[in-house]
């Protein structure tokens, strides 16, 4: 028995993770061929890459849900709920570190409610989340009816629309987070329990692993993202919150997750694949914008590329399978 | 035609090197019941599932009605009048009672709809000869497994069958409910259906077969008249072989008792299970599959905790309320199912021998991978695991080595209890003798090791001490030198006594 | 009595005579005629919804694609009738329907063949019919001036005093049980939802049925695109966003498993009054309009955890009676 597999260099070029950065220098060098000017023009590049930041939060916490192979569709809601606890807050004059502080501390609330069903009560993450997506926003409508919240930090715009030396503040905070987060999957315990559960959630009973306290974790996670998410979201919209904004935001999330290669049964992918999957996306819809592809239609393609992301490596297994059984016969 | 209505000559199958039937004979006589008997894993169930079309033989003829058949699926075979009832009944749970019976045959109007008013006037015609108070209209899935049976059954009846086979229909019922399937099988006889029961209890042969035919390990070994054996000469012939070579002599020195299991119970599955386990010994928990020996284990490891009872370690009372808990006393599980309960098989090796105990490799949380390759490397060799790579994932290796996995993953907990659930389940020949090996090793380390084997030679083999249990009591302990595959036997068939 | 209370849909039905008695109570007004009609009226669109949903969730499957199957077929014949007035608007509810069907055939291969799991595959489709919804629409919107009277009809107008939308709702619920309940295509549904080992020792192949339910699924929800355009003579590319989710709601409320194999037509049915009423009834008090969502969710989580609830003491039941053989 060999200690070690070899590194193969043709095994690293062709993992998931890499064809997601030829696409991404695909998309650039498209880009760059048909607008050169305005591809080397200042501030083109950093437009897109904030334009994706939005919900970037949302895409490092939903990777650790799917991970388990469960799901969660109430983040946006949730992300709203946190920006209006923020907003409502500092509308009464509550010192803006409190205001932050709390709309977190709501995400984390709210995703623990999750968390408990999920986990301890035992109902299907799907429906669980799909209502609770109802009742977190219903509330938010209950509170704020047709009312918008103006009142934010500054540096919630600062944060969204500012950069340092030409690089955009919220992608160097996105990258400082997806580090981190990074480290919570691919090198921690905690990382690998995930693994764990989402492959074989049976097994990871038997091993002596808390599945139930750890789907609570990670919810509670996914909260605390939320309430990271809010400050983007809230930059990004320029200071303004109103009880229908970032619908379909959770949709977004999760497809950037499949196409980094997150299984949606859980255990496989790795942490990188939705981080870059998430510029991708930011290229792809801005790059489609200046081909003058309205913001909806470009919806078409998004879909299009979830789909056959989430296609190749079937067909590809298909294939492999197919291959092997012929040389066993031979 | 011939004297038989169902023959089978020689029939070979085997499953990925494992013989599971090498090349066993059987008659069925019309409007027979004809008891079919042996060991688990004697190969009855391959056996049936051959004759229904589940799988196909490797060798060997079938003749039905004195023709030659073969049967490529369940559906061909149900079409030639053989209907299987299986112990795990196999229904669509969601659906009724009548829509069950009738699944592939439904009775339609002219428009091509559904006549459901008849269906379910038929489907009661038809159970209710067989259980008259049955509403055809429940879900199948708020039916007893008794009711379930007589669906089953009455499906059969529905098309024609004429050779019905039962697999071990009386496992889980009642005495009362056995009565009524007694009254309902000879029935069906008296209407010239011949029966293969297929049956661990002798009041079920005695009561129902004319004839009798035992396998054991894979072989044909007879078939008799029902009057003209006795009990004793049917269990040895269940049981007679020679114990061959493949067991170890044991080396370990049996010190202090470890662990004391004292009078658990768990409502629906055992009741008031006591036995104690010593340093180096190897303790069998064996009877008959569903007598509760895998819910004991479970309870034990904190996957289901006991009602009632207690446990001790080291004389102290522990309370193992998750499989957590029992990791931190030193108490580890080898499951029954190493697919579902053992193995995470997208996952490299290394990574599934330590993720029982990955506390020990990390740093603040950090797993360091060097040194957990490096360990997990160490236990691979320790048990000689044969794989190309601890990189690889467990789904490449043979079903020896994946069990081997597991072990290492138990190596890597400080533990001083074991559990091992069949530890050499669905394990060829060769590689059982290995098991075997480590198990010698473990117990000689200082473990102390409680074993659940169907298999007798193993347990007569392998253990110092058998605990047998039954209908989830415990019937008889005996020592190694003082057991007899015999008194295993009939401890494990014992009737519970009267009141009890 | 017993027979009354074991009915699955008795809890159902006590909360539906309570919210209307609560609603008899507070909005006397809803129980007007005409309130009542437009109530059912403006709710019809999530009947076509959720029996398609629910005939695509008992098969084991599950699609967040319907609101935009329905935005996509409702862009095609407002913007067909608007630049073809002379061609009989009877073609366009055809075209709605084929237009559905497609969408929804497209759906049952990639989940039924390439076997995707269903919420990506419904998921990235629920992006390409949105997305060519506006495509085709090119953005516009439409407005009622651009409607003919005989398109908005179809709604609208009434047959017997009945808006036809309401006849078209009622056909779709009765057609839906005749086939879940008397077809055997309809009965292979509930066979592949509720054990697909079994279904296949049956002989019965599951990616077809799986073609068959998102086909029947999206065939509805083209149908409900056309009807929901001409009911409120306004079409653009996002009508119905978020539909989807209140319809799985409406399908869990009313008692289909999510996992497939179980639910009623009637059930839905009634989830969908529920819906109806509690909608219509809160807009109609002042300042409680906005508490539609809230309670909806509310109610969803409460249903499955007394669904949840009361199966596991069915278990403890069980086990009980098994303790008593030992």
């Amino acid at each position: 028995m060999n200690e070690k597999k070899k590194w193969k260099l043709t095994g690293f070029l062709v993992q998931w993770e890499m064809i997601l950065i030829y696409l991404l220098l695909l998309i650039n060098i498209l880009l760059m061929l048909a607008r050169p000017n305005l591809y080397f023009a200042s501030g083109t590049i950093t437009s897109i890459i904030q334009s994706g930041m939005d919900l970037c939060p949302l895409v490092l916490g939903m990777a650790l849900v799917m991970m388990m192979g469960e799901i969660d569709v109430s983040c946006a809601a949730n992300m709203i709920f946190c920006s209006m606890t923020t907003g409502l807050l500092m509308d009464r004059g509550v010192p803006a570190v409190v205001c932050v502080l709390a709309g977190i501390a709501t995400g984390v609330l709210l995703g623990m409610f999750n968390g408990v069903l999920v986990g301890y009560v035992g109902m299907p993450s799907v429906i669980v989340t799909i209502s609770n997506s109802l009742l977190y926003r219903g509330v938010v409508k209950i509170i704020l009816d047709v009312n918008v919240l103006r009142n934010f930090p500054d540096f919630y715009t600062k944060l969204a629309w500012n950069q340092i030396a030409g690089i955009p503040l919220a992608m160097i905070i996105f990258l400082l987070m997806a580090a981190v987060f990074v480290v919570i999957l691919q090198k921690t315990g905690f990382g690998r329990k995930l693994y764990i559960i989402g492959n074989n959630a049976v097994t990871a009973e038997y091993s002596g692993i808390n599945v139930r306290k750890t789907k609570l974790a990670v919810y509670l996670i996914m909260g605390v993202m939320c309430g990271i998410a809010s400050i983007f979201f809230v930059g990004r919209m320029g200071g303004g919150v109103s009880s229908t904004m970032g619908v379909g935001y959770e949709m977004n999330a999760i497809a950037i997750c499949a196409l980094g290669g997150i299984s949606t049964s859980g255990g496989k992918g790795k942490m990188y694949g939705p981080i870059i999957s998430t510029f991708i996306m930011a290229f792809l819809i801005y790059t489609l914008g200046l081909m003058g592809v309205d913001a909806n239609a470009k919806k078409t393609l998004t879909g299009l590329v979830l789909l056959i992301a989430v296609l190749i490596p079937n067909i590809n297994k298909d294939l492999f399978a197919s291959v092997r059984r012929k040389f066993r016969k031979i | 035609m011939g004297d038989y209505i169902l023959e089978l000559k020689d029939v070979v199958k085997t499953f990925g090197g494992v013989q599971a039937l090498k090349g066993v004979s059987f008659q069925l006589k019309p409007g027979e019941i004809h008891a079919l008997m042996g060991e688990n894993g004697a190969g009855k169930s391959t056996f049936i599932k051959v004759i229904t079309g589940v799988h196909q033989p490797d060798s060997g003829t079938m003749l039905l009605e004195g023709e030659q058949v073969t049967f490529r699926s369940p559906l061909e075979s149900a079409r030639m009048g053989i209907a299987a009832i299986y112990q795990h009944v196999t229904a669509f749970p969601d659906l009724t009672v009548t829509e069950n019976i009738f699944m592939g045959q439904e009775i339609k109007n002219k428009m091509g709809f559904y006549n459901w008013k008849l269906m379910n006037q038929k489907a009661k015609e038809l159970i209710a000869p067989l259980s008259p108070t049955l509403d055809v209209r429940k879900p199948m899935s708020a039916l007893s497994v008794a009711e379930q049976q007589l669906v089953e059954i009455a499906k059969a009846l529905s098309r024609n069958a004429r050779i019905m086979i039962m697999d071990e229909p009386t496992a889980s019922l009642t005495n009362h409910e056995c009565e009524e399937l007694y009254r309902i099988t000879e029935n069906l006889r008296d209407q010239g259906v011949s029966i293969i029961f297929i049956t661990h209890k002798f009041e079920d042969m005695y009561r129902l077969a004319s004839r009798v035919t035992v396998f054991r390990d894979a072989e044909y070994i007879g078939c008799w008249d029902v009057d003209q054996i006795t009990n004793h000469d049917l269990i040895s012939k269940m049981v007679g072989r020679e114990l061959n070579q493949m067991y170890p002599e044991k080396t370990a020195q049996i010190g202090q008792v470890v662990f004391e299991v004292e009078g658990i119970s768990k409502e629906g599955y055992f009741k008031d299970v006591s036995f104690d386990v010593r340093q180096g010994e190897i303790v069998a928990l064996t009877g008959l599959v569903g007598a509760g020996r895998t819910e004991v284990c479970q309870s034990i490891f904190g996957i289901m905790p006991p009602d009632t009872g207690s446990l001790k370690l080291n004389g102290q009372t522990i309370h193992v309320r998750s499989p957590k808990d029992a990791f931190r006393f030193g108490i580890g599980m080898l499951p029954e199912d190493r697919q579902i309960q053992g193995l995470i098989n997208e996952l490299p090796i290394y990574q599934n021998v330590t993720s029982a105990a990955m506390d020990k490799f990390q740093r603040y949380g950090i797993i360091n991978v060097e040194q957990e390759k490096e360990a997990a490397l160490g236990f691979c060799q320790k048990i000689q695991l044969k794989a190309e790579s601890i990189q690889a994932p467990p789904s490449s290796l043979s079903g020896g080595n994946q069990q081997k996995v597991v072990f290492a993953k138990l190596l890597n907990c400080d533990l001083k209890v074991l559990i091992l659930d069949e530890p050499t389940k669905g394990i060829d020949v060769g590689a059982k003798s290995s098991i075997y090996e480590i198990m010698n090793e473990l117990a000689s380390g200082g473990y102390a090791i409680i074993m659940v084997s169907s298999e007798m030679p193993e347990v007569l083999g392998m253990a110092d001490r058998i605990v047998v249990m039954k209908a989830g009591r415990v019937t008889g302990t005996f020592d190694k030198g003082e057991a007899t595959q015999e008194m295993i036997l009939e401890a494990s068939l014992r009737q519970k006594e009267a009141g009890a | 009595m017993r027979k009354i209370t074991g009915n699955k849909n008795f809890g159902l039905i006590v909360g539906l005579i309570v919210l209307m008695i609560l609603a008899a109570v507070i909005t006397p007004d809803l129980y007007s005629v005409g309130s009542l009609m437009n109530m059912l009226r403006n709710n019809c669109v999530f009947v076509f919804l959720a029996v398609g949903e629910m005939i695509v969730i008992i098969s084991g499957g599950i699609d967040i694609s319907i609101a935009c199957i329905m935005a996509l077929s409702g862009c095609v014949c407002s913007l067909l009738q608007f630049n073809h007035p002379q061609v009989p608007v009877f073609l366009w509810l055809i075209v709605a329907v084929l237009i559905g069907m497609v969408c929804g055939m497209f759906n049952g291969f990639v989940v039924g063949t390439l076997k995707v799991t269903p919420m990506i595959a419904t998921l990235g489709t629920n992006y390409i019919f949105r997305g060519l919804a506006f495509i085709i629409s090119s953005g516009a919107w439409w407005y009622p001036h651009q409607y003919q009277m005989t398109f908005q009809n179809f709604s609208i107008g009434k047959t017997a005093g009945i808006y036809n939308i309401i006849w078209f709702a009622g056909l779709i619920l009765i057609l839906a049980a005749v086939f879940l309940n008397y077809t055997t295509p309809g009965r292979r549904i509930y066979a592949v939802g509720t054990n697909k080992e079994s279904a296949k020792v049956s002989g019965i192949r599951e990616s077809r049925v799986m073609l068959m339910s998102y086909t029947i699924c999206g065939a509805i929800c083209g149908l409900s695109g056309m009807l929901y355009v001409a009911n409120f003579a306004v079409g653009n590319f996002a009508i119905g966003d978020g539909f989807e989710m209140t319809a799985i709601a409406i399908c869990i409320l009313g008692g289909v498993s999510i996992i497939g194999g179980q639910g009623k037509v009637g059930g839905v049915f009634i989830a969908i009054l529920m819906m109806s009423i509690i909608t219509s009834f809160i807009s109609m008090l002042p300042g409680l309009s906005v508490w539609q969502d809230a309670i909806k969710g509310a109610i969803i989580i409460i249903a499955v955890g007394i669904n949840i609830w009361t199966a596991r003491s069915t278990r403890r039941q069980d086990l009980k009676e098994r303790g008593a053989l030992l």
